[in-house]
């Protein structure tokens, strides 16, 4: 599976390439922040829906969200999990292992549940932009709104690597594998190997892009799409404002239910 | 152009991977640097535009020696234009023209300017159809076009190609070649430099063959001069081109009438024709 490889091509072909990115960063951190605000499952249920909805509709296949959607929750459910033994005062299960009681909570797997929705909304709202805005065009957004160039040349040169660092780490493993290199005994060393090769990979894969760059007098700055649109149709403009009319519809939406049903 | 003096450096300041390389690329002239590998062409290319600082030595760009501030880099690496080996390492952008754009843009140019020279470069390469195509989309010789229009389009004077026929099938690279060399024809004040291992190449393409061997430039000069050197090419661990050698075969066999030497098949089959013709004559068939 190419990861790198789908997701690149999502960001530059989907049915919002079009559309501005300060739109659509507008919309899914303004989304964002009523994520984080309410406390609503309704809302949280809704964004969610509505977000991932909107992700897939512009051209994502759901098989590769859903694969994207394990990576966060890998790392949410046991963190968020260990919460509904932590908090509040009411046992509702216990168990005890090696004279060790654990009793999980009604009042944390109820912050459990709501956690849960929140960083999975929030993560919506995060996939929608990554999925349907390339990355110069976040960046060039960025630079409208004066963060500071030094950052947006980190985010850019992060944002590059994690994919050099991919593509290694696919070749390595093709490689190991080719030569048995995970056969049941093998893995524990082939993994080891497999670290310690791509840390090495990637410094030099790293320092070669660094020099290529450095050739074609690279000063931090990405060229961003506009280099490619010959001229824009009136027509078009005309969508785009219908497309922010919504999101600010959407998003006034949401503000009034978290505002008004606050629970 | 470029003039390179009694050039010396070491990664490690243990061993020296190039010693004291001497040598000129003029204006309008295609120089082949053929080497076998680690014989530290990567090396000396990367001094060029001042990526790599030198130990010991010289190097002139159009008449000022290289000097290591940000401003004359910059002013440096706009004259020499280096295409790596790798297009993987050079392609940063994920659509072709955002590539093409890159250096311009770094450069500061105007909007209107940096579109002129995508699209011209875009066009010197025969790849306008890529334009909009995504990066990792395309086949490792429009990949290879796409990072020479990256660096054609900050208009250097001197283009540095590092094996460009690496990864390419044959057709590829014989449309590589007569791009290259078109690119030669439109901007005569353009000197080009070309590493490669494959002596064929050199022998029919270049004006002037250089031979590296363990950091040193061992013969410069006319293609048939340096590649028909046999001692020159064994002790570089190459071999001699196969047209060349055959013909040295005939030349011999055929008792003077050298003639000028083939450069291709063609003109060996030519050759080879009139001395078959010659012979059949001599015996009074």
């Amino acid at each position: 599976m190419h990861l790198d490889h789908t997701f690149e091509s999502y960001t530059v072909s989907n049915k919002l390439v079009k559309i501005r990115a300060g739109k659509k960063i507008f919309l899914s951190i303004f989304t964002l922040f009523i994520a984080v605000y309410t406390l609503s499952h309704f809302i949280l249920l809704l964004i969610l829906f509505t977000m991932s909805s909107l992700t897939i509709w512009s051209g994502v296949r759901i098989k590769d969200y859903l694969k994207l959607l394990m990576i966060p929750l890998t790392f949410l459910l046991p963190s968020i999990s260990v919460l509904a033994f932590l908090h509040g005062s009411e046992p509702m299960l216990t168990f005890s292992i090696l004279e060790m009681h654990l009793s999980m909570m009604r009042e944390g797997l109820e912050l459990c549940t709501l956690l849960m929705m929140r960083s999975m909304a929030g993560i919506s709202c995060l996939f929608f932009l990554i999925m349907t805005t390339p990355i110069s065009e976040i960046l060039d957004t960025m630079r409208k709104f004066r963060i500071p160039e030094i950052v947006i040349e980190l985010s850019f040169l992060v944002y590059k690597l994690i994919f050099v660092l991919i593509d290694e780490l696919e070749s390595t493993k093709i490689a190991q594998d080719a030569r048995l290199g995970y056969l049941r005994g093998n893995r524990i060393r082939s993994l080891s190997l497999l670290i310690s090769s791509m840390l090495v990979r990637s410094f030099e894969k790293a320092e070669n892009m660094e020099r290529a760059l450095e050739a074609r007098c690279y000063a931090g700055k990405m060229p961003s799409l506009k280099f490619g649109r010959e001229n824009e149709s009136e027509n078009k403009v005309h969508v785009f404002s219908l497309s922010l009319i919504l999101m600010i519809l959407f998003d006034a939406c949401l503000l009034v239910l978290a505002v008004e049903g606050g629970d | 152009m470029v003039e390179v003096q009694d050039l010396w450096f070491s990664y490690d300041k243990k061993r020296w991977v190039l010693k004291g390389i001497d040598m000129e690329l003029r204006r309008g002239e295609k120089t082949v640097l053929v080497g076998s590998n680690g014989s530290g062409k990567t090396t000396l290319f990367l001094h060029l535009n001042g990526l790599l600082v030198p130990d010991k030595g010289t190097i002139k760009v159009s008449g000022n020696f290289l000097s290591y501030t940000k401003k004359a880099l910059t002013e440096v690496r706009k004259r020499v234009g280096i295409v790596f080996q790798n297009p993987d390492d050079q392609i940063v952008a994920p659509i072709v023209f955002q590539d093409v754009a890159l250096g311009p843009v770094n450069l500061g140019l105007s909007e209107g300017e940096v579109k002129k020279r995508v699209k011209r470069a875009l066009n010197e390469l025969n790849i306008e159809e890529l334009r909009d195509r995504k990066v990792h989309e395309l086949s490792e010789g429009e990949k290879k076009k796409v990072a020479i229009a990256g660096v054609l389009a900050m208009e250097p004077e001197l283009l540095v190609l590092d094996e460009p026929m690496s990864g390419l099938d044959p057709q590829s690279s014989k449309d590589l070649l007569t791009i290259i060399d078109s690119l030669c024809e439109q901007n005569d004040n353009m000197a080009v430099l070309v590493a490669t291992h494959d002596v064929e190449l050199a022998y029919e393409w270049a004006d002037r063959v250089m031979v590296m061997r363990d950091g040193e430039i061992v013969k410069s000069g006319k293609p048939y001069d340096v590649l028909g050197d046999e001692e020159v090419i064994k002790s570089s661990r190459l071999a001699m081109p196969r047209v060349l050698r055959i013909y040295k075969g005939i030349e011999m066999a055929a008792c003077g009438n050298p003639g000028v030497p083939p450069r291709n098949i063609e003109e060996l089959l030519k050759v080879m024709r009139g001395n078959y013709w010659n012979a059949r004559r001599r015996m009074g068939l």
